[in-house]
């Protein structure tokens, strides 16, 4: 199986798996956009910012000495967007309703993370 | 002094506009497709004394015009230009530069060709003072109705708006006004400052000179 | 006192990082990954760089910025509330100078920010000196100046430009009314 397929395939993974989830999308650490599902925003934007939030995450991380930065959410009044790193090659972003189960989602995502993590 | 480059990053209108008012030879290099090879226009202060390709001179004000407009199409190719004094012998006419620009600028049809080039739609663009030379048609039509918005300050997504055009064609006329030196953007630094300076409210100057006196202590090595 | 700030903005290898890192008096916070676009280097800015300088007890802050298009957002937050901008370029690529016009365009329009304008690289030929690219970009010949974006006394000239534009403009605005 090629790479993209593989891709896609761990992304419609997690949209079967939670429902509340609005879009995924994965990025390098450089802001582009490598796959996504197919929601309504920009995906060249929303990997953009998802690289620069991991960017900064890391350096806090780093500086502060808390080791490897794994993950980081933004959480507001119409919704939530959870960013993990994919090792050190990517970044991986679930936009999810405000009241989505946080619980299965990082399950799901970190799993899934990890499977990414092999495939790029 | 080296003012240099490739055509299809830096379009021929936007080349002549900056070279407007220097002194001295621009060298063109066309590549692809393309009438002539070599392009040598002198350029003495404001005027065009020369005007030759490969190598050979035009004399007549009609065939320069036309040799200018196939500038302006060019998408290929490298230019120089060597500051300095023209060579006074090959001056054969004085052709006012600005009005060549503008005349090369509103030469502009292809819109596809300048799609790219096209600033933000966002960015508000001003006249610095009314265009009182001969348009052609379309541009014409255009200014018409868009002076007096532009003299105030405008967006191309704004006008395009009010006009009820579409953005695209809207942005094709300023890029055609901004490339002949007529449209400048607007700064919101420079429109606040002068609000800033109304209202009386000024900024930290002795702050500044400190911090100014700082950095030249810097740059000679001390702390 | 509250930290005066200093956004570097410009196209991608202008040598926005270098700046900061030259003139920084503590180590450079940046987000530097590794790049999978050919830009002419292995790594590229994400976010910001973030130095910091004190100059007579003044902290300044400086942030570097992002060159590619997609991260245009993290030019307005980096630019909101500066004192000044320094939008540098590589004199030896023009092909990169619409680039940097627009990004000066966008940020100016939205953000009154005072500016200078830094052209790398003079040392080298054939490079477009300061009042050239002054020209091209429609600005007055005393805000665009040539720097060594490796050399603290010149990174530092810059800098001193810029504070005198903007003394300059506060001046003239006092003095018009």
């Amino acid at each position: 199986m090629d790479k993209q397929t593989q891709l896609n395939d761990v992304i419609q993974g997690l949209r079967s798996a939670i429902a509340e989830l609005r879009e995924v999308l994965i990025a390098s650490t450089d802001g582009l956009a490598i796959a996504h599902s197919h929601g309504a925003s920009d995906p060249n934007r929303v990997a953009a910012m998802a690289a620069a939030t991991l960017g900064v995450g890391k350096r806090i991380s780093t500086t502060l000495d808390l080791g490897e930065m794994r993950e980081t959410t933004v959480k507001s009044a119409n919704g939530q967007a959870f960013l993990y790193s994919i090792g050190s090659k990517g970044v991986l972003v679930l936009i999810a309703q405000a009241d989505a189960n946080v619980g299965l989602i990082n399950l799901e995502a970190r799993d899934a993370a990890a499977k990414l993590d092999e495939i790029l | 002094m080296a003012i240099y480059g490739s055509l299809s990053d830096l379009p021929a209108p936007e080349i002549l506009n900056l070279l407007a008012s220097r002194t001295g030879v621009l060298r063109v290099e066309a590549a692809g497709p393309a009438r002539w090879r070599r392009y040598e226009l002198h350029l003495d202060r404001d005027y065009l004394t020369s005007l030759l390709v490969d190598d050979r001179a035009l004399n007549d004000v009609m065939l320069v015009r036309d040799a200018f407009r196939t500038l302006v199409d060019l998408q290929e190719g490298a230019f120089t230009f060597e500051n300095g004094s023209v060579p006074q012998a090959a001056a054969v006419m004085r052709l006012p530069v600005k009005q060549l620009v503008l005349s090369t600028a509103t030469a502009i049809d292809e819109l596809a060709q300048y799609r790219s080039r096209f600033p933000h739609p966002e960015i508000v663009f001003q006249l610095e003072e009314p265009v009182t030379e001969h348009l052609p048609g379309d541009l014409e039509m255009f200014y018409v109705r868009a002076e007096p918005h532009l003299l105030g300050g405008c967006s191309a997504a704004h006008l395009a708006e009010v006009m009820q055009l579409s953005v695209e064609e809207v942005q094709l006329q300023f890029y055609k006004l901004r490339s002949a030196g007529r449209l400048v953007p607007v700064r919101s630094y420079a429109r606040e400052a002068r609000e800033a300076a109304r209202s009386g409210h000024g900024r930290r100057p002795p702050l500044l000179a400190r911090l100014r006196e700082s950095l030249v202590r810097l740059g000679r090595g001390q702390r | 006192m509250k930290p005066l700030k200093l956004v570097i903005a410009g196209p991608v290898a202008a040598g926005k990082t270098t700046f900061v890192r030259t003139l920084s008096e503590t180590a450079v916070v940046d987000t530097d990954e590794v790049a999978t676009e050919a830009i002419g280097k292995s790594s590229t800015t994400v976010a910001m760089d973030f130095g910091t300088l004190d100059l007579d007890g003044v902290p300044l802050q400086l942030f570097g910025t992002p060159g590619q298009d997609r991260f245009d957002f993290m030019w307005e937050i980096l630019s909101e509330g500066a004192l000044g901008m320094v939008l540098l370029v590589h004199g030896q690529r023009p092909a990169d100078f619409p680039r940097a016009r627009d990004i000066l365009e966008f940020i100016t329009s939205r953000i009154p920010v005072p500016f200078v304008i830094g052209v790398t690289h003079q040392d080298l030929e054939p490079v477009w000196r300061p009042d050239e690219v002054a020209d091209f970009f429609g600005v007055e010949h005393h805000q665009a100046v040539g720097l060594n974006a490796t050399r603290a006394d010149s990174a530092a000239a810059v800098l001193i430009r810029l504070l005198a534009l903007i003394e300059e403009q506060e001046g003239a605005n006092a003095q018009a009314f």
